[in-house]
């Protein structure tokens, strides 16, 4: 309606510098109306003529038209959505604001059971692993159809965007989302490594940093000789991680020639001197050490000095069985001599890196017993636990727990760093530790002690199934501050959900594994 | 009558009270749990010695708490309500016991009584009286108006181009002087209108409309001894002229149906007062009606409406032109014979738009039912493609609320039902597509929109 906007300009500008426009060319009935409305009063003619517009745009409204959406139709799923009503309410809530862990447990839970969320749940999901990277390998599977169609319309979730989980492998690999092209990578790498190896490599030069870095890792299954031109090649990448990942990879290979570049570099710094070996540092930047991803630079806020710098770069890079072959020492021997060398810091920080490159269970035993008599590097003990195998690693937590259960509260903080969503300490050691915390509740230390207000919640959502009765109904009483009401009440929640969600799986699968 | 999730949640008066009620779900929290066809009730042990007693009665759902909280619903209703959603087997079947059914023959004697009054002949008023306080109440709008009108012509005379931010204010302490003149609609108008200001693209175009049906109804005031009793009445209501409830349960146009619950929705106004907006459309007379109810400091509502649901009532129309609004007046234990004719043709909504403007051009919002929607977005805007054509409306939807409407639709058409202001679609209620009236929707909007 064009007079609209000559009466709009009319407005603009204001009626005391533009007169209100004639109604001119307006026909029937409303041009009458609008030719009354410029015969009467002066005053609020402008506005009594743009009001009876309004109402005439109004009534005759026409929606706008939109390009028609070639967009595709989500596919329909086969699998069957979750339905129970309790169980969709706990899930709902877990997402909403459960810890980690428990949205992890309840994804999972529904997965295993051969079920999808209801449609209703995607967007929470979908913004759940957006928010956290640890949740999203439950998040994908959990989706169905619908939810990766859904995320395909919102680029938060774009890292959800994949292929449809009923394609093929060949598929997933072109279209999938990257938690969807690793798995792909992954599963090859299994029965075909050099193919897999093949198609990793046509890709890499496409792909971003941290995209090349999440794939070069998978090469880990089942890596032999034939990979290190490969691994070598990724030494010389711009991007620190996958450097480091390729580093990591190449100490799997002892007769690689990076290994053995970087052992050339480290022989002459430790040598034997009346009897007892001494450990040096480089007295200066080598300039082959470029080709190793070896950093000359110290970093600004690094806490080692420039040689420190240098020198734990090559024992992080440096096969851990050099050094008992070397020295002939046992991996506690070395520990017990490195305390004493002025190098401590940087064969310990090198050691502990190179332990986690590998997973190397006996260094990881003898570094774990180690840090039970030397304290100072704490920091270090749950990533180190994380490696070993469920049995060897409780024997860790259990002499940290001691007889009177003084120590439950690091073994819970130890266990939720070791345990990856999923798993859970041994029913064994949960029962212990849950009848531990059940003994302090019971006690009343729960109305002092904030910190185990944070770890019977961690708790809840960490131990085996098996235990979980014994943190159910924890005594209440009439006067409880809000903060230890709120602590006991979100407790109860998680166990209440962790027992709905267990009434999906099959009751063998529950136990775990140590982590991969 | 069963409830879901979404459902009971959708009744919270607030976030806190939701998981405060997830908080009881553990049936051992619950020494007592029970049903019988009109209510459902329950025990809840707290940290006291003596449990606290939650009841519903399931016609409203209206619920019922020995607890002392103000929240209503309460934690133990919403919970009990809950529990009954997601453990149905905890409940047992039995006669209520006299707590429950003192309770609900109060509600019941109540009830009666109210429609008993109703029907007498209500105390004649004083019309000397009542005429002489309508004779001042119009002498305080027409001097309130007469400034407006001086007040909206300098406006237009200076140009909206060269209104800003600093001119919020002056409108705000017009619209306070309306509400003094004991016109509070326009005041409304005003405030709403400078919230316009320098808001968005195209924002005069907005205001200009704003401005010019607020002239109308300037205009009308003077004019009134001309109009008809209908247009007089939506002039009242234009300028937030109140109605008297009882009066108008004896004098209003009053409607025997089958409503269908369209769907609903809560705003909150000024600090702590919310608003409730009700839709219902009648099976037999498919005539749509918005049930308006406001609660102060997080209360919650009384009386609970299921989106989807059924019920047979007597609604009582307020006078005026194409009327929406109305009262529940009673309800009907059966429902009224349905007609043949569907209620459920909504071919015609443009139609049905435009004759509601033009019967009452103040209307603020009209319900909308689309039978064939589909929701998309398209750059920052959500949109709302119509019945398969290239037309859509603009969608005004939270972001959480409107990616769960795109998750039901699947690009596939829904039935939707919302608000149109003239310029928004606000959808309060989705369905599958052809799925049956009285059905659960597969969406609805919830919680309290800010």
């Amino acid at each position: 309606m064009s007079h609209w906007n000559t009466l709009l300009q009319t407005a603009l500008v204001g009626t005391a510098r533009q007169p209100v426009p004639a109604a001119e060319g307006m026909a029937g009935e409303f041009g009458g109306l609008l030719q009354a409305i410029q015969g009467g009063e002066a005053q609020g003619q402008l506005l009594r003529a743009a009001g009876a517009v309004a109402i005439g745009r109004r009534a005759g409204f026409v929606a706008p038209g939109l390009s028609p959406s070639d967009a595709p139709v989500a596919a329909a799923d086969e699998r069957p959505v979750l339905k129970e009503p309790a169980l969709q309410a706990a899930i709902a809530d877990a997402l909403a604001s459960g810890p980690l862990r428990l949205q992890h447990e309840g994804l999972a839970a529904l997965t295993a059971a051969g079920l999808r969320l209801p449609h209703n749940l995607l967007p929470t999901a979908l913004d759940a692993g957006r928010r956290a990277i640890d949740v999203r390998s439950a998040v994908i599977p959990a989706l169905g159809e619908r939810g990766l169609w859904l995320a395909a319309h919102n680029d938060d979730w774009r890292y959800a965007v994949g292929a449809s989980e009923q394609a093929d492998a060949q598929t997933r690999w072109d279209e999938g989302s990257l938690e969807q092209r690793r798995a792909v990578l992954a599963e090859q790498r299994r029965s075909e490594p050099a193919a897999a190896r093949e198609r990793l490599a046509a890709e890499l030069p496409q792909l971003p940093a941290k995209e090349r870095a999440a794939l070069l890792g998978a090469l880990a299954e089942n890596i032999g000789p034939d990979d290190e031109a490969l691994l070598d090649a990724q030494l010389k990448d711009r991007a620190r991680d996958v450097r480091q990942v390729a580093g990591e990879l190449l100490q799997r290979l002892p007769a690689s020639a990076h290994v053995q570049r970087i052992e050339a570099f480290l022989a002459p710094l430790l040598l034997q001197a009346g009897g007892a070996w001494q450990m040096n540092a480089p007295e200066a930047a080598d300039p082959r050490w470029k080709d190793d991803a070896i950093d000359p630079a110290r970093p600004t806020h690094e806490s080692l000095g420039e040689r420190a710098w240098w020198l734990y770069q090559l024992v992080r890079q440096t096969p851990l069985a050099w050094w008992t072959a070397r020295t002939g020492m046992t991996p506690a021997a070395l520990l017990g001599w490195a305390t004493k060398s002025d190098w401590k810091d940087a064969l310990f920080r090198g050691w502990n890196e190179a332990i986690l490159a590998v997973s190397d269970v006996d260094w990881c035993d003898a570094m774990l017993d180690h840090h039970h008599t030397q304290y100072s590097q704490r920091a270090w003990v749950g990533q180190l636990l994380a490696l070993l195998p469920r049995e060897r690693r409780e024997r860790h937590w259990l002499i940290e727990l001691g007889l009177a259960g003084s120590g439950v509260q690091n073994v819970i903080a130890f266990a939720d760093q070791a345990c990856a969503p999923g798993e859970t300490p041994s029913a064994e050691l949960s029962l212990q530790l849950a009848a531990a915390l059940r003994t302090r509740v019971e006690r009343g230390d729960l109305a002092n002690d904030y910190v185990l207000r944070q770890v019977l919640g961690n708790a809840a959502a960490l131990l085996h199934a098996s235990a979980l009765h014994l943190l159910a109904g924890l005594p209440r009483t009439a006067e409880e501050s809000p903060g230890l009401a709120s602590a006991l009440s979100d407790t109860a929640r998680i166990v209440r959900a962790r027992q709905l969600f267990s009434s999906l799986l099959p009751q063998s699968t529950s136990s775990s594994q140590g982590r991969p | 009558m069963s409830l879901s999730t979404e459902a009971v949640l959708a009744l919270a008066p607030d976030d806190a009270s939701a998981k405060a009620a997830k908080g009881l779900l553990a049936p051992a929290k619950w020494p007592t749990l029970a049903y019988s066809d009109d209510a459902v009730w329950g025990e809840c042990q707290g940290s006291g010695s003596k449990p606290y007693q939650a009841q519903v009665d399931l016609t409203g759902p209206v619920f019922r708490c020995s607890c002392p909280s103000r929240k209503f619903p309460c934690k133990h209703g919403l919970a009990l309500m809950l529990l009954r959603a997601q453990s149905e087997a905890s409940f047992t079947a039995g006669t209520p016991p006299p707590w429950v059914a003192d309770w609900l023959a109060s509600r019941r004697e109540k009830a009666e009584k109210k429609e008993a009054r109703a029907a007498e002949p209500a105390a004649a008023p004083d019309p000397a009286a009542a005429a002489k306080r309508d004779a001042q109440r119009w002498k305080r709008i027409d001097t309130g108006v007469q400034e407006l009108a001086r007040w909206l012509d300098d406006q237009t005379q200076r140009g909206l181009a060269s209104l800003g931010s600093e001119q919020q204010q002056a409108w705000g302490s017009m619209a306070a002087r309306m509400v003094d003149a004991q016109a509070p609609g326009l005041g409304q108008r005003i405030t709403q209108a400078a919230e316009l200001i320098g808001a968005g693209e195209g924002w005069p175009a907005r205001l200009l409309d704003r401005l010019g049906r607020l002239q109308l109804i300037v205009d009308a005031v003077p004019r009134r001894d001309t109009l008809s009793a209908a247009t007089l009445a939506d002039l009242r209501t234009a300028l937030g002229w109140p109605q008297d409830r009882d009066a108008l349960l004896v004098d209003g146009e009053r409607i025997s149906d089958q409503w269908l619950v369209l769907g609903q929705c809560t705003d909150e106004r000024d600090s702590k007062l919310v608003e409730r907006h009700v839709w219902l459309q009648g099976r037999a007379s498919g005539r749509r009606a918005l049930l308006l109810d406001y609660s102060h400091g997080g209360r919650g509502f009384e009386t609970a409406w299921i989106s989807g649901s059924e019920r047979a009532a007597v609604l009582c129309f307020y006078p005026g032109h194409a009327s929406q609004r109305a009262l529940l007046a009673e309800q009907l234990a059966d429902a009224p014979a349905a007609s043949a004719g569907s209620a459920q043709d909504t071919s015609d909504e443009w139609q049905r738009m435009a004759q509601q403007i033009a019967a009452n051009p103040w209307q603020p919002l009209l319900p909308m039912v689309w039978a064939e929607a589909v929701p998309a977005r398209h750059g920052d805007q959500w949109w709302l493609r119509l019945d398969a054509a290239p037309q859509a409306l603009p969608m005004q939807l939270a972001t959480q609320e409107a990616w769960q409407l795109m998750a039901h639709s699947g690009g596939a058409p829904l039935r939707v039902f919302g608000e149109w202001d003239g310029e928004q679609f606000a959808p309060l209620t989705a369905w599958a597509s052809g799925a049956a009236v009285g059905s659960a929707p597969v969406w609805a909007l919830a919680g309290v929109r800010t």
